[in-house]
């Protein structure tokens, strides 16, 4: 094998490299509860880093800053800590709304485990009815909320 | 006595002769003076015959400048006849573009009809669509269980809305099938829909699709819970 044949390999291989890396490419990001998210009904408390429902339920609203679309998130992880086995299961969804108000469509994972931190996953909607979806929790009394995570495969 | 006779003819001839000499005179003068007459008569016959010429070119010069006249006055009228059919078409033109730009702002507002048009065919296939989905779950076979399973996730959502102080809204229809829920929510009031859609979650479910119907103070809102 020639010296030509060699560059001419070792160049392919590095083209080669670089289009699996970018086909691999996914973005992954999150945003704290503190800094981005807010009580739209009820009362929170900055607690340990999160946001912790005070005083009865709470829904708290993190806004998605990134455009939706269908298959541009592939995974929403909500990372909780949940205080007691009783009451309903504290739960947060992902919400899109047609532009002219209805309908409109909720997707939702409960945080199951009892006492536990826990990262509750958001089931993706089958439909989003456009642009921005915000990510909302409703917490029980006392159950805190740290942050969001955004997984996209691009 | 010879000689008086020879006196009086030497006499007589002379007066004839003078006679014939003054008759010869009056004579040539006489055809002189025909010769300038007509010499005069012909120069002016010429004369006339010049005038009538010139009378001739002249009316002929007046008859072309008649048709030039004529010509003029026919080119004048062509060119007015042409002026107003341009002045015409000018204000026809004007009208066309004032036309024009008006029926663009029509157009525009065509466009923007249009573009309601199609957000409104969007809406609708939104609803169409929903309406859709919503047909299908009636056509599910009943499932008592998953019924039952339902009452229990509903009963938590409604003790949701009185956690969170929202107490005029209560269930007024559930219909539970083999995969999908429908379930209708009336409330009256002024109450965030996306607030209240962030609150509708179901245990048991995964997903809900919502229709909100707005009737004055009366709302509801249409659930199809997905199993």
């Amino acid at each position: 094998m020639n010296t030509k044949n060699i560059i001419f390999l070792k160049t392919g291989a590095l083209i080669l490299s670089c289009l699996v890396a970018n086909m691999a490419h996914a973005e992954d990001w999150a945003i704290s509860a503190t800094g981005s998210c807010e009580a739209v009904l009820g009362n929170t408390v900055s607690s340990g880093g999160g946001l912790k429902a005070n005083g009865g339920t709470a829904v708290v609203r993190c806004p998605l800053t990134k455009e939706v679309g269908t298959n541009t998130i592939n995974n929403v992880y909500v990372r909780m800590k949940r205080i007691s086995a009783s009451g309903a299961d504290p739960f947060c969804n992902i919400s899109s709304t047609s532009n002219y108000g209805s309908p409109s469509n909720l997707s939702y994972g409960f945080a199951s485990d009892t006492t536990s931190n826990q990262s509750v996953s958001i089931t993706l909607p089958t439909q989003y009815y456009a642009g921005y979806a915000d990510v909302l929790c409703v917490l029980n009394s006392g159950d805190t909320m740290y942050g969001v995570r955004y997984r996209q495969d691009n | 006595m010879l000689i008086k006779n020879n006196l009086i003819h030497v006499f007589l001839f002379t007066m004839i002769l003078l006679l014939s000499v003054t008759l010869y005179f009056v004579y040539t003068s006489n055809q002189s003076g025909h010769g300038q007459n007509d010499h005069a008569l012909s120069r002016s016959l010429n004369s006339e015959k010049h005038i009538d010429t010139l009378v001739m070119e002249l009316k002929n010069s007046i008859s072309m400048l008649m048709n030039r006249q004529q010509q003029l006055q026919e080119n004048y009228e062509a060119v007015q006849h042409e002026l107003s059919t341009l002045t015409y078409n000018a204000a026809n033109i004007t009208d066309d573009l004032s036309y024009t730009d008006t029926t663009s702002r029509e157009l525009k507002s065509s466009e923007q009809i249009d573009q309601e048009e199609i957000n409104f065919t969007n809406e609708e296939n939104d609803l169409v669509q929903f309406d859709t989905l919503k047909d299908n779950v009636l056509q599910e076979e009943y499932d008592s269980n998953w019924a039952s399973e339902m009452d229990t996730s509903l009963a938590n959502v409604e003790q949701r809305f009185k956690e969170l102080n929202i107490d005029s809204i209560a269930i007024t229809n559930k219909d539970c099938r083999s995969n999908a829920c429908l379930v209708e929510f009336a409330y009256s009031g002024n109450i965030d829909p996306s607030i209240l859609n962030s609150v509708l979650a179901a245990e048991g479910t995964s997903e809900v699709i919502l229709k909100h119907v707005s009737e004055g103070d009366n709302n509801s809102t249409i659930a199809i819970y997905k199993r």
